[in-house]
């Protein structure tokens, strides 16, 4: 049980000992352990992004009283690999209307500033990349970058429904980091740091959700809209907008921002499991299969809710964040420094 | 000082939730519509013409192809027009199973808009539990026509077939979960505050523009006016059946959506009476094999479609195909007002205003 | 109110999500039919009697067929039905007016195909052993011959009819009884004109009106020359 806690820990240690065994220096070895645990990221994302896009095709299709994908392997595990080969062998269509270097390089913008999130995350007890002290907002302000991968998305395009989808985007962008900064900020202020190791850490008796429930809704819902899944996920709005901001996209370039979508949504799940579930702490398994795990879990909430919920209009989207979140994740900050001095 | 600009986009022809091939010319200022022009004609398949090259008896099919969501409700009143033209009366089995399959129809149109305006102002699954349940309506279909979707059943005097065996258990047992299909439907959908908050006072149709645009069926019901043919002309049998018209008070988008799921009950109610009351015995009167209605005699006949007011005008030449047909199709009357009632609102209501004036394009292009 | 619709509707899908599916499995799980299925029209060629009634009830033109007679009873044979499918409605109206119930709708309903030529259902009766007459050239030839004898009759009436009482035969071409005398004293006995001049009468009218008119003018100059 020992090993299996510490395997990566002792793993990465093993690496950068052997290194300087073989004569580099103490510097270079960590540039290159950095460089491996950057492309262990990026496959570990690759290949758990294919199982969520399966997730939610299952789930979608059982709440939906389908079977959903169920072809290709036992119970259609291999349908998003089919449908990734598929998009990839896809025609690159550039419409000639379109502001090309924009257009090109959205996508790319997305998911490079979708897979920065993952740095800072704690995976597993010491399994941070780089275990920032400014963590949780580094993740806060490296997520709202999103807005301006969307934006270039449906200016670049040169359509008018991608425009709308561009401007929804950022409207609630800037609506919703408020209140989400706020409910984190509640957090933060408990367990007396920005770091996400030490919040963790801090949460070893009780988790955060139980002390702050009121942060824990709020945050939900704006991590929701942050994520632009239904019933927020106005950019897209294919009822409305046809496609929003990824109408004129097609083959790998949409793949791409669909990528970075589901990339999106493990990265705020397991934030939400690390700031009110308690990270990677949990009895019997090892550290780094708890954070996973937890984090599924809220995933599969915020399935059921895309699935249950019509979408809501833009205005009352706006009205919600101005006028229910931000006062109630103000008065919420407000209660918890007073309680906090009260009980120094 | 910024310059502003609106913006002219095109909802439809291709558009997810136009319902076939609706284009909204929209001009837009932000999310807000500005002005709404309508363009109507790309389902247009010339059926009035087809008419008059068809005989009375062939352009039975042709009518489904109208309501093709409503399958009987057009053919009822094609029917019935030619047998006011003949001067035919029915036999009383034929007029129940009439009733019966017209009900049918009005049930399955309605779950279907239930089932669009939730897919279309975002809550994918609803559409899914409707079609579920009016699956059990098309079953229904395939039994008593073999067809499901545009099903050819009725005749002119009747039915050649009668209901099957089969049919008596599948429709009771259908009535019989309605009221939990309906509880799951306001359950999922009509309580939500979501759905609430995007309907109410929303796309508001005033009684007395729906009247002055010549609006019917649900949609004027919903703006306050009791005004159902089925009661103040009633054609058929209608007359038999005690039944409520389900009335709203403002004519928003929430009022279009409520009167139909009352709607489904009534209908339901129809339904029961009249399978307790339907007599045995013949299911079609005589009708000469070629039908030959006298030289320049026409006939107006309008029954209360899933739309509204669907009639059916008929001129004859005394030969064995109409000399001219006329559809007065309730879709295309009812669509004449998705501008006054979009005007002013957001590009979201207008998504929610086409998905409860619940057009059929099939119908209102022809 | 306050939420608590949203928690119904959670409540409903999260129910939903560990019931039985409604999908059906096609290709493996074969989907109930009932008898009155429409699925491809068919045709019993040994019930045909060749009537034609279903080309006659059809309302888009999808039946079609030829037909031929026997050479001692004359009895009607078909010789090929087609049934071209990709304009067939399912509207049941060819098999309502069917008198011996040949034409039947088949519960097969797979029927995709890569050419559209191959939608088409063409039966060809086995008929040998049969002698046929060939019904449709023969009928042809001895239609043809009968015009051409009803109209040898009409002219020879014609002919006798003029020979018999020119002005009230002739005043059907000319536009009074005196014209209609006037032209008879010209025709004469003139047999070749007077037989030209009725097989106008009988096959156009308005021609032989011209002619008429032409032969008067022609008679007039002769008369004020001579």
């Amino acid at each position: 049980m020992k090993g299996a806690e510490t395997f990566f820990v002792d793993l990465a240690r093993a690496i950068v000992n052997g290194l300087e065994n073989m004569g580099m220096s103490a510097l270079g070895a960590e540039i290159i352990l950095l460089i491996i645990k950057f492309a262990c990221i990026a496959g570990i994302v690759t290949v758990n992004i294919i199982i969520l896009i399966w997730l939610e095709r299952k789930i979608s299709g059982f709440i939906q009283l389908r079977l959903g994908p169920n072809r290709l392997g036992p119970w259609g595990v291999f349908q998003t690999i089919a449908d990734a080969i598929k998009l990839l062998t896809k025609e690159d269509i550039i419409p000639s209307q379109t502001d090309k270097i924009i257009f090109r390089t959205a996508p790319i913008v997305f998911i490079i500033i979708s897979l920065m999130l993952y740095v800072v995350l704690p995976f597993g007890d010491g399994m941070a990349i780089v275990d920032l002290n400014l963590g949780v907002l580094y993740f806060i302000s490296v997520g709202s970058l999103g807005t301006i991968a969307l934006l270039m998305a449906g200016w670049g395009s040169n359509n008018k429904w991608s425009l709308l989808g561009a401007m929804r985007s950022v409207a609630q962008m800037i609506s919703y980091e408020i209140p989400l900064v706020f409910s984190l900020l509640a957090v933060v202020m408990i367990a007396g740091s920005l770091n996400m190791s030490d919040i963790v850490n801090a949460q070893d008796k009780i988790w955060f959700v139980f002390l702050q429930p009121v942060a824990f809704i709020t945050y939900f819902i704006a991590a929701t809209a942050e994520l632009n899944r239904g019933p927020f996920d106005m950019p897209e709005a294919e009822q409305e907008l046809t496609a929003g901001a990824y109408t004129e996209y097609s083959g790998m370039r949409w793949a791409l921002f669909f990528l970075a979508e589901y990339t999106n949504l493990f990265a705020v799940s397991a934030l939400t499991a690390i700031m009110f579930f308690g990270g990677f702490k949990g009895p019997f398994l090892p550290s780094w299969l708890w954070l996973p795990i937890k984090a599924y879990i809220i995933m599969l909430v915020f399935f059921w809710l895309k699935w249950t919920l019509p979408r809501i209009r833009m205005d009352h989207l706006m009205a919600f964040s101005w006028k229910v979140l931000i006062p109630v994740t103000l008065a919420n900050l407000v209660v918890t420094g007073c309680v906090l001095h009260f009980l120094k | 000082m910024l310059e502003t600009d609106f913006i002219t986009i095109n909802v439809g022809p291709q558009h997810p939730s136009t319902h076939g091939g609706l284009h909204a010319e929209t001009v837009l200022d932000g999310e807000h519509i500005v002005d709404l022009k309508v363009h109507l004609g790309y389902v247009h398949r010339s059926v009035e013409k087809i008419a008059e090259s068809r005989t009375y008896t062939q352009f039975i099919p042709y009518n489904s192809r109208l309501d093709y969501l409503a399958t009987h409700l057009p053919t009822m009143g094609y029917c019935q027009a030619v047998e006011k033209l003949l001067g035919i009366s029915l036999p009383e089995r034929a007029e129940y199973i009439r009733v019966i399959m017209a009900e049918l129809s009005r049930i399955a149109s309605h779950m279907l808009f239930i089932g669009s305006l939730a897919i279309d102002i975002g809550a994918t699954t609803g559409l899914i539990y409707c079609f579920r349940d009016r699956e059990r309506i098309m079953d229904m279909f395939e039994m008593t026509s073999g067809q499901r979707l545009i099903s050819s059943y009725m005749r002119i005097g009747g039915f050649n077939e009668d209901l099957p065996e089969e049919f008596y258990p599948a429709v009771k047992s259908f009535l019989d979960d309605l009221p939990y299909m309906l509880d799951e439907y306001n359950n999922l959908l009509t309580g939500n505050e979501i759905l609430q908050a995007r309907l109410k006072n929303t796309g508001i149709l005033s009684a007395e523009d729906a009247i002055a645009y010549g609006v019917s069926g649900p949609n004027l019901r919903a703006s306050g006016v009791a005004y159902d043919i089925r009661k103040a002309e009633p054609y058929g049998i209608y007359d038999r059946f005690a039944f409520d018209i389900p009335v709203g008070q403002k004519g928003d988008n929430m009022d279009r959506f409520v009167v139909r799921i009352r709607e489904i009950e009534e209908s339901a109610r129809i339904i029961r009476q009249a399978l307790k009351d339907m007599p045995e015995g013949e299911i079609k009167a005589k009708v000469p094999r070629v039908i030959k209605p006298e030289k320049g005699k026409e006939v107006y006949h309008r029954i209360e479609s899933s739309k509204g007011e669907l009639g059916f005008y008929i001129v004859s030449d005394g030969g064995e195909k109409p000399y001219r047909l006329h559809v007065r199709a309730p879709s295309f009357i009812n669509l004449g007002v998705l501008p006054l009632i979009s005007r002013g609102g957001k590009l979201q209501d207008l998504i929610a205003n086409i998905a409860t004036l619940d057009p059929v394009l099939g119908e209102a292009d022809r | 109110m306050w939420g608590s619709g949203i928690l119904k509707g959670l409540g409903i899908t999260f129910k939903h999500l560990w019931e039985r599916k409604i999908t059906e499995q096609y290709p493996e799980e074969r989907p109930k039919l009932y008898p009155r299925f429409r699925g491809r029209l068919m045709l019993n060629p040994e019930k045909c009697i060749v009537c034609g009634m279903c080309v006659k009830s059809c309302p888009n033109n999808v039946l079609s067929f030829t037909e031929a007679r026997l050479k001692e009873s004359k009895k009607k044979v078909l010789t090929s039905y087609t049934i071209d499918h990709q304009y067939c409605m399912f509207c049941n109206l060819c098999v309502e007016a069917c008198p011996t119930n040949g034409l039947y709708f088949s519960h097969d309903f797979e029927w995709a195909a890569f050419k559209r030529e191959d939608i088409k259902t063409v039966y060809e009766p086995d008929l040998t052993g049969l002698e046929l007459l060939a019904l449709e050239e023969g009928e042809k030839k001895s239609a043809e011959k009968e015009a051409e004898d009803k109209l040898l009759k009409g002219v020879n009436a014609m002919i006798a009819a003029i020979k018999k009482n020119p002005a009230r035969a002739l005043s059907k071409v000319v536009e009074s009884e005196e014209e209609a005398l006037k032209l008879s004293e010209i025709l004469g006995d003139d047999e070749s004109k007077i037989k030209k001049l009725a097989e106008l009468m009988v096959s156009d009218k308005e021609k032989a009106a011209k002619v008429a008119k032409a032969f008067l003018i022609k008679g007039q100059k002769k008369e004020q020359e001579g």
